[in-house]
């Protein structure tokens, strides 16, 4: 037996077939990998099912599912994170030969991997998603403030993966 | 030097350079129909597993219901005082709960972790001598007794638990430790019995008091559904009139096939607190119309306010988007004044909020 009407797992099924490659493709930003963003996904849309009568009616049902997305994904990290070292993941430009010419493109996805989960999601609302600062704000439940520090960081950060001196020498 | 601009546009081009990698053909809607079906009938068995629980155990709930009147304790506090926190049984025991299983505890105890297995099935102990205290705050004493929960305090976890002599007695419940007992040495022992399916260990150098404990625990139909495949929803009475008498907590996690919640944590509380949080959401700000619909996947918490005459009301705090909901369906920011009368004593070792997500401080997220 399903769980839904329907009318109503009819109106869910169109809705994610269109909105599934852009929600998948949101995740592997904010994840960084297949697997997690699948179940990341995957896990936001079991329960969005659940309650589609009610996240239909609102002004945004993509906002509400892209914080799931979010959530569903920070919640398989901390069942995982008992026996993940995060160390993996900050070592990834060491060792790197100097001379090697870094493209920018490879400089960003360094960036994104050393930066906090919080901070890589606010990045990924801000130059993927193009959301405004108070749109990241409220999707990570912070103050407006605090989401263009995350960015402003995120900025320093890649101006001295790019070698950069930031004081401009 | 470049532009903020040009780091700006880098970003826009590396990230989209990056989406473009992902596989987008998987099929994501299938799995998330096969898996809330699977959700559905794991609901419905709980439900009725619950059905059965509560006939057999009618009497000993009826005990238990008892212990609500029991807890009353003085209106009108500005804010709630450790002694409106848990209800003391007479001996300078408290009761604590998980799941089905209840067990008394000497009142001073603080909360801390239990082994819990692992993605690769090894048993870990998580922050093991961190010690959540009275007031919710977090001290590493590991002098000091605890009642432990298999829900980690920290990333940094210890194999070797087995065998470590303790410093001060605990209680672990529901930990994944087989039963039995092992001498840890210096006249401490650890002993560990199964109720149902929960497993209570207890490990103290005062045979007695192991004694004590092991022979409390018992088998429970609490306020708290150990289990439920969705979140639950606000609703009781909004009548402006309602007067709270005592408030239960009810937190949960989600489970580790992450199909369905676990209660982690139930705690009774007077009537000093219930008013409070009456207050306090009377006075928080409403939430934007679409940034939450309720607990989204993460950690929340059901408070249950009773009032005379069999009234109720039902808040739900939703700690992945934090906020609280109130029972006509308007929901709140969660600051301090929405989580100060109830986030006290151990629900503060079991929900930490989201790390992505700022939290109020009551809340102390995993440490590192």
């Amino acid at each position: 037996m399903d769980d839904v009407r329907p009318a109503t797992a009819g109106a869910f099924d169109a809705w994610a077939t269109a909105r599934v490659p852009a929600l998948l493709r949101f995740a592997y930003v904010v994840t960084g990998s297949q697997a997690e963003a699948e179940d990341a996904v995957q896990a936001a849309l079991e329960r969005a099912l659940t309650r589609w009568d009610r996240i239909a009616r609102a002004e945004d049902p993509d906002a509400y599912v892209r914080r799931m997305v979010v959530n569903a994904h920070v919640s398989l990290w901390r069942r995982a994170a008992r026996h993940e070292s995060p160390v993996a993941l900050v070592t990834l430009s060491e060792g790197t030969d100097p001379a090697e010419q870094v493209t920018t493109a490879e400089a960003v996805r360094r960036v994104c991997a050393r930066l906090p989960r919080r901070q890589r999601a606010a990045v990924a609302l801000r130059f993927y998603e193009d959301r405004d600062y108070a749109e990241i704000a409220a999707l990570l439940g912070c103050s407006e403030g605090t989401a263009r520090s995350y960015v402003h960081r995120a900025l320093q950060a890649l101006r001295r993966e790019l070698g950069e001196d930031e004081s401009g020498a | 030097m470049r532009a903020v601009h040009d780091l700006e546009q880098a970003f826009r081009a590396g990230l989209s350079e990056l989406a473009d990698e992902a596989d987008v053909t998987v099929p994501v809607v299938a799995r998330a129909r096969a898996g809330a079906r699977r959700r559905h009938r794991r609901t419905a068995v709980a439900v009725s597993g619950v059905a059965a629980a509560v006939l057999a155990v009618a009497a000993l709930s009826a005990v238990l219901q008892g212990r609500h009147d029991d807890a009353a304790g003085p209106a009108g506090k500005p804010i709630p005082s450790s002694p409106s926190v848990a209800p003391s049984a007479p001996g300078g025991y408290r009761l604590e709960f998980w799941h089905d299983v209840a067990v008394y505890v000497p009142a001073m105890w603080g909360w801390g972790s239990a082994p819990v297995k692992g993605a690769t099935d090894a048993v870990l102990l998580c922050g093991g001598g961190q010690v959540v205290q009275e007031d919710g705050s977090r001290r590493v004493d590991p002098g000091q007794p605890y009642v432990g929960r298999p829900v980690p305090l920290s990333s940094h976890c210890d194999a070797h638990w087995s065998d470590e002599r303790p410093q001060a007695p605990y209680v672990w419940l529901g930990g994944d430790v087989p039963t039995g007992t092992v001498d840890l040495g210096g006249g401490w022992v650890r002993q560990t019995t199964r109720v149902g399916d929960v497993t209570v260990s207890v490990a103290s150098d005062d045979a007695a008091q192991r004694r004590a404990i092991l022979a409390s625990a018992h088998r429970v139909t609490g306020a708290c559904q150990p289990r439920l495949g969705t979140p639950a929803t606000a609703g009781g009475s909004t009548s402006a009139d309602f007067v709270p008498v005592s408030m239960t907590v009810c937190a949960y996690v989600p489970s580790r096939t992450q199909l369905d919640y676990d209660l982690v944590y139930e705690q009774e509380l007077t009537m000093g607190p219930a008013k409070y949080l009456v207050d306090a959401v009377a006075h928080a700000k409403p939430l934007g119309s679409s940034s939450c619909f309720g607990a989204s996947g993460g950690e929340w918490a059901m408070l249950r306010l009773r009032g005379n005459g069999g009234a109720f009301r039902d808040y739900v705090v939703d700690m992945s988007c934090p906020s609280i909901a109130d029972p006509a369906g308007t929901q709140h920011e969660l600051d301090t004044e929405t989580v100060t009368s109830w986030a006290v004593g151990g629900v503060n070792a079991v929900l930490h909020g989201n790390p992505l997500i700022d939290t109020p401080y009551r809340f102390i997220p995993p440490q590192d």
